[in-house]
């Protein structure tokens, strides 16, 4: 059942789910259910209900309701002025630093946005097939984003490089039995896939509405993100068609 | 009588057949858990 007319429950976006709506994926990730019986909802991480209606409603219903209606003012504010980064608050990075330190976890977005993180994900995941060919197709962004400089794209591969390294996927899924698989070189890629990465990781952040102020001041609103109700993530769509999902 | 024609010869470029896929020789990003794939994002840095 498309997420849109399911009752308010809990929402996993990491999990296989071809369920459509950008904003909508996001919101529902920001709310649970307290009590299914009066439809009590409340906000993630809380337990104290912002809205009692006396009847489970949906996702949209909900969403919706929260979109315009006054007594919920409070709620769409909270909504609209969100962490962009977890974990604990650090510098931001500007330049590839000359010794970098290995930390044991390094700032993640918010689980709402891990449709946005899973489409990054994915760019990097279809960008290695140049590894077994050379000419594989894989264009960057022509219009739509601020033009990338060439140190640009050097730091976030940087970027990225250092998160494939943190966790390697067992050879043949056997954990403790073989060693596990070596993180993907990112600038052994040809140059124009690398810059297409990043080209496509900046498109894919003005998707979810956060260009460079929200960057800088480490906060996005979900009313930013366009509804886009056909929107999948390309990720549950692929899984899904393996899985049958 | 026409002269005979010839196939022509096309190459398809692809990775050498001594080596594997990718996918068998590193991690696939996609493979990696959840937050990971949330910090693979790294919103330390900038868009």
């Amino acid at each position: 059942m498309p997420l849109a007319d399911r009752n308010v429950s809990a929402f996993d976006p990491s999990r296989i789910d071809p369920s459509p709506g950008r904003r909508l994926r996001a919101f529902a990730t920001l709310v649970h259910s307290v009590d299914p019986t009066t439809g009590a909802v409340a906000l993630r991480d809380t337990h104290q209900p912002f809205i009692q209606p006396g009847k489970p409603l949906t996702y949209r219903e909900l969403l919706d309701r929260v979109e315009t209606d006054p007594a919920l003012a409070n709620v769409h504010q909270v909504l609209g002025a969100l962490p962009l980064r977890l974990g604990h608050p650090r510098p931001l990075v500007d330049a590839i630093p000359p010794e970098h330190q290995w930390t044991a976890r390094d700032p993640d977005l918010p689980p709402a946005l891990q449709d946005l993180g899973d489409e990054i994900n994915e760019d990097i995941r279809e960008g290695l097939a140049a590894f077994d060919n050379p000419l594989h197709y894989y264009p960057g962004i022509d219009s739509g984003i601020d033009p990338v400089p060439d140190d640009h794209v050097k730091l976030v591969i940087w970027a990225l490089q250092r998160e494939l390294n943190r966790e390697l996927r067992p050879n043949e899924g056997h954990y403790g039995g073989s060693p596990p698989l070596p993180a993907a070189p990112l600038t052994d890629l040809p140059w124009h896939v690398q810059r297409a990465i990043v080209e496509r990781r900046r498109l894919r952040y003005l998707q979810w509405g956060i260009g460079k102020a929200e960057w800088e001041s480490g906060v996005w609103s979900l009313w930013s993100v366009p509804r886009d109700d056909e929107y999948v993530p390309r990720r549950s769509a692929r899984l899904a068609s393996i899985h049958g999902v | 009588m026409p002269a005979p024609t010839t196939t022509p010869t096309t190459t398809t470029p692809g990775i050498d057949p001594g080596i594997s896929p990718w996918p068998e020789r590193f991690t696939d990003p996609a493979r990696i858990c959840p937050q990971q794939r949330r910090e693979g994002a790294s919103p330390d840095v900038a868009p």
